[in-house]
């Protein structure tokens, strides 16, 4: 248990290292694993989702009850999952399109860590930053980050299309806080590892090559431009 | 941010397709004698007489990463420092200057823990196996594959180790992969020595067992 947070910030590779008594031999292992990873991501996703809800993010105002609680809680969650199910899906696809896949589980296990460890932290400190007074210019380098990213391919496509509020009026980076450079810091840091994570877990979980561990890391980088075509194809033709 | 340097030469082997082991060069009864002025390969305590050979890894592949890593940190900070144009501006060049030297000081700390771990680690090959310990500030740890468990084994040579003439043995069990199932020499400077020693042990096991 102490060598986790050690393995956290040194090691990652050691979270995505499978044990030879973990093996999937069959699917009796392989069913085992599998449970033993999305139990590891479900108490991760727990503890990444309960204190954004217990700190009131997503109850509307006046709702307390326990069901409020546990809607709100799901719906938290839901944004993590969902970034894991895209996560999981690109990179296990680009693992077997480079030929290198050995099976859903190993894609599995990389998955759980990058998403339920790096991207957890990463969505945390995206809300710390939108809903801390102290790191209001670090917020809107974000949003501007995000609105320049979604108006680069509207343009690429030449597509009539306006993203509430416009376009963002450039944001002048000299009064970024010492929070909020920290902040946007450990938000760099975190999406490095959560990248480091998939290309080690194709490295050895899979036993990839570094151009297939390379290739399917990048299909999770590519994810966010897909995503971005498609809302834009979308919302002009459907 | 991995241990091991790239690789440039990997190769496996099983064990049964091994050439019938010759006894080590420089060896006596299967026990080498220690090499004069040169500490780290090939001690072996003549006092232990199913010992084949013992050695331990070499530190200069890992200083050499430890430099890199240096190095490599200070010229993306000066790169950085002198056109913070390329990152968008001197705010976020100093937010990606402390990026670089935390990453960069994690990578040391990291490598610093390898390198003491490594100056305390000791491989033997025995009659009944081979081994693997260290032991560093009163705490001391011990890995073991016995003989009747080894499948195969695995030959490595990265570029550093190329540079500094060592290589990495792994010696494999029935996992398919390299986490409980395999015992890892590295950076040994006597993979040759090393090679022919597990041969023989293999060799005298089956012998033994014929």
């Amino acid at each position: 248990m102490l060598a986790w947070p050690v393995n956290v910030i040194f090691r990652p590779e050691r979270l995505v290292s499978v044990d030879a008594a973990d093996e999937g031999r069959g699917w009796t292992r392989s069913v085992a694993e599998g449970s033993r990873l999305t139990a590891v991501y479900s108490l991760n996703l727990i503890l990444y989702a309960a204190p954004l809800t217990l700190a009131g993010f997503g109850i509307s105002d006046g709702a307390e009850t326990s069901a409020a609680f546990l809607t709100s809680l799901a719906t938290n969650s839901a944004f993590l999952l969902v970034g894991t199910l895209l996560t999981f899906g690109t990179f296990h696809v680009g693992i077997v399109l480079s030929g290198a896949s050995e099976g859903v589980i190993r894609s599995l296990r990389a998955v759980t860590y990058s998403t339920g460890v790096y991207l957890a932290l990463a969505y945390t400190l995206v809300w710390y930053v939108a809903t801390t007074p102290a790191t209001s210019v670090a917020a809107d380098l974000l949003i501007g980050l995000q609105a320049d990213f979604l108006y680069y391919f509207i343009d690429w496509l030449g597509a009539d299309l306006q993203l509430p509020g416009g376009r963002p009026e450039p944001v002048d980076p000299a009064g970024l806080s010492a929070a909020g450079q920290s902040a946007l810091l450990l938000l760099a840091l975190a999406g490095l590892y959560y990248l480091y994570v998939l290309y080690v877990g194709g490295r050895i979980g899979h036993g990839a090559n570094p151009v297939q561990a390379g290739i399917a890391t990048a299909f999770v980088l590519v994810s966010p431009v897909v995503y971005a075509v498609s809302i834009i194809l979308f919302s002009l033709y459907a | 941010m991995t241990q091991n340097d790239a690789p440039t030469t990997d190769s496996t082997e099983t064990d049964a397709d091994n050439e019938p082991a010759q006894p080590a060069a420089g060896t006596e009864n299967g026990v080498e004698a220690a090499t004069e002025g040169d500490e780290r390969s090939s001690p072996v305590p003549e006092t232990d007489p199913d010992v084949l050979h013992r050695t331990s890894p070499l530190l200069q592949p890992t200083f050499a990463l430890i430099g890199t890593v240096v190095v490599l940190a200070l010229v993306s900070v000066g790169v950085v420092w002198t056109r913070p144009d390329l990152v968008g501006g001197i705010e976020f060049a100093e937010l990606v200057i402390n990026g670089i030297v935390i990453l960069a000081a994690l990578l040391l700390v990291r490598l610093g823990v390898t390198l003491l771990v490594l100056w305390r680690t000791t491989y033997t090959i025995h009659e009944e196996g081979f081994k693997k310990e260290y032991e560093l500030a009163y705490h001391s740890k011990s890995r073991e594959l016995p003989v009747e468990q080894l499948r195969g084994r695995e030959y490595e040579r990265g570029r550093f180790e190329t540079v500094f003439d060592c290589a990495t043995i792994r010696l494999l069990t029935g996992g398919t992969d390299r986490s409980l199932g395999f015992i890892e020499f590295v950076h040994i400077p006597d993979p040759d020595e090393v090679g022919k020693s597990i041969s023989q042990v293999r060799k005298r096991y089956e012998r033994r067992n014929s």
